[in-house]
């Protein structure tokens, strides 16, 4: 027996019903079942910021395998810490600081591999008419992946707009430590990307 | 490229990601219980459990019926190996303490990444020292049953073998240390 789950994204699964589906339908369902307050906060939650999740693996991960590993342990450290989470911060301070420590806490073996995590192959992009912003994209993501762990938190918090004094409470750093190395990492990228312009 | 215009290329890259798959979710919650961190820190616990069960079995060697080349040799033999699983379990359960104080949910990113480079560094150093101990422990093994003949070419065959996967893990040991190093 297969059960229908509508899913607040554009795509339609049927899939059996296992007892983590029921969860899962419980969680991210749009049709009124009864769901724990945790199971609803995480699905929120995860729902608001998977962008900025995929962001941060994307600027982490060495290769495909390695951004999946990244995203399911965000995903799970998000899931374990939620409950302790006491408001001290802002919710998405926390979940920077969540994504960003689970990505920096591991030091990963080099994959033999050549990197192959690509924003095409991770995005599954195919649109002939976005070649001109997926070349960009790739060049940006891959600039900052040349950079160190903290050099890759500030900018990746920078990048999606957040203030400095939220960099330097995630971060650790003092304020003007954040802006010296938004201002240097800035023009990096600036005199790195300008020939693409 | 300005600021905004390297702000709005990201925004748009974040943009292209869903939210995760029911599949992803699957993954998650049913075969990956634990995070790469935490993953690490039990496989330290394992070993550090593991070497101290090695160091109480060596300590039965004192009272083996073993012929030993020398028959005070079963006790030096013993001695050295106790000392030196003891001396792994040690340092495996330091390096387990280290990384289970890892918060990632109340640390800032810079105490984490010093913590994690740290322990790693610990880790990388103390093979350093645990090397060396290990190829004392199996010269005082071979002195010991030196007068056996299938016992030395069975220590001769495992040093060749460990001697090659040795080199191996040696070369890619050096390389992440100089990277550690360098960070």
């Amino acid at each position: 027996m297969t059960i229908p789950i509508p899913i607040y994204s554009t795509f339609r699964y049927t899939l059996p019903p296992t007892r983590f589906m029921a969860f899962l339908m419980k969680a991210v369902s749009s049709t009124g079942y009864e769901r724990s307050t945790r199971e609803k906060r995480f699905a929120d939650l995860i729902h608001e910021y998977s962008g900025t999740i995929s962001g941060i693996c994307l600027s982490y991960a060495a290769d495909t395998e390695d951004f999946q590993d990244l995203r399911q342990d965000i995903m799970l450290n998000i899931w374990k810490g939620l409950p302790t989470f006491r408001a001290e911060s802002a919710l998405s301070t926390w979940v920077y600081r969540v994504a960003l420590n689970t990505c920096v806490s591991t030091v990963r073996k080099r994959s033999k591999r050549l990197p192959t995590v690509s924003l095409e192959s991770l995005a599954e992009i195919a649109s002939e008419s976005e070649t001109g912003s997926i070349e960009r994209i790739e060049r940006l993501r891959r600039l900052i992946s040349g950079l160190s762990a903290l050099d890759k938190a500030v900018i990746t918090m920078w990048l999606d707009d957040r203030k400095y004094s939220e960099i330097a409470e995630v971060t650790g750093l003092s304020r003007n430590n954040v802006a010296v190395r938004i201002n240097r990492i800035k023009q990096k990228l600036h005199h790195k990307l300008s020939p693409l312009t | 490229m300005t600021p905004d215009e390297i702000k709005k290329t990201w925004a748009e890259a974040s943009r292209r990601f869903y939210a995760p798959t029911p599949e992803e979710f699957e993954t998650m919650y049913r075969e990956r219980k634990e995070t790469a961190l935490e993953q690490l820190a039990q496989r330290y616990r394992r070993f550090s459990r593991l070497g101290l069960v090695m160091a109480v079995v060596s300590v039965f060697w004192m009272f083996s019926h073993i012929s030993f080349a020398e028959s005070y040799m079963k006790y030096v033999t013993s001695i050295v190996f106790i000392l030196y699983f003891a001396t792994c379990s040690i340092i495996d359960n330091w390096l387990y303490n280290g990384v289970k104080s890892i918060d990632c949910f109340t640390m800032s990113v810079s105490e984490v990444i010093d913590k994690a480079l740290y322990y790693r560094r610990k880790h990388l150093q103390s093979m350093i020292l645990l090397i060396p101990f290990a190829v004392v422990a199996m010269g005082t093994l071979a002195f010991s049953f030196v007068s056996e003949p299938y016992m030395i070419y069975g220590m001769i065959a495992g040093l060749i073998i460990g001697l090659a996967i040795g080199l191996q893990q040696f070369r890619s040991f050096m390389a992440e240390y100089r990277t550690i190093s360098k960070t």
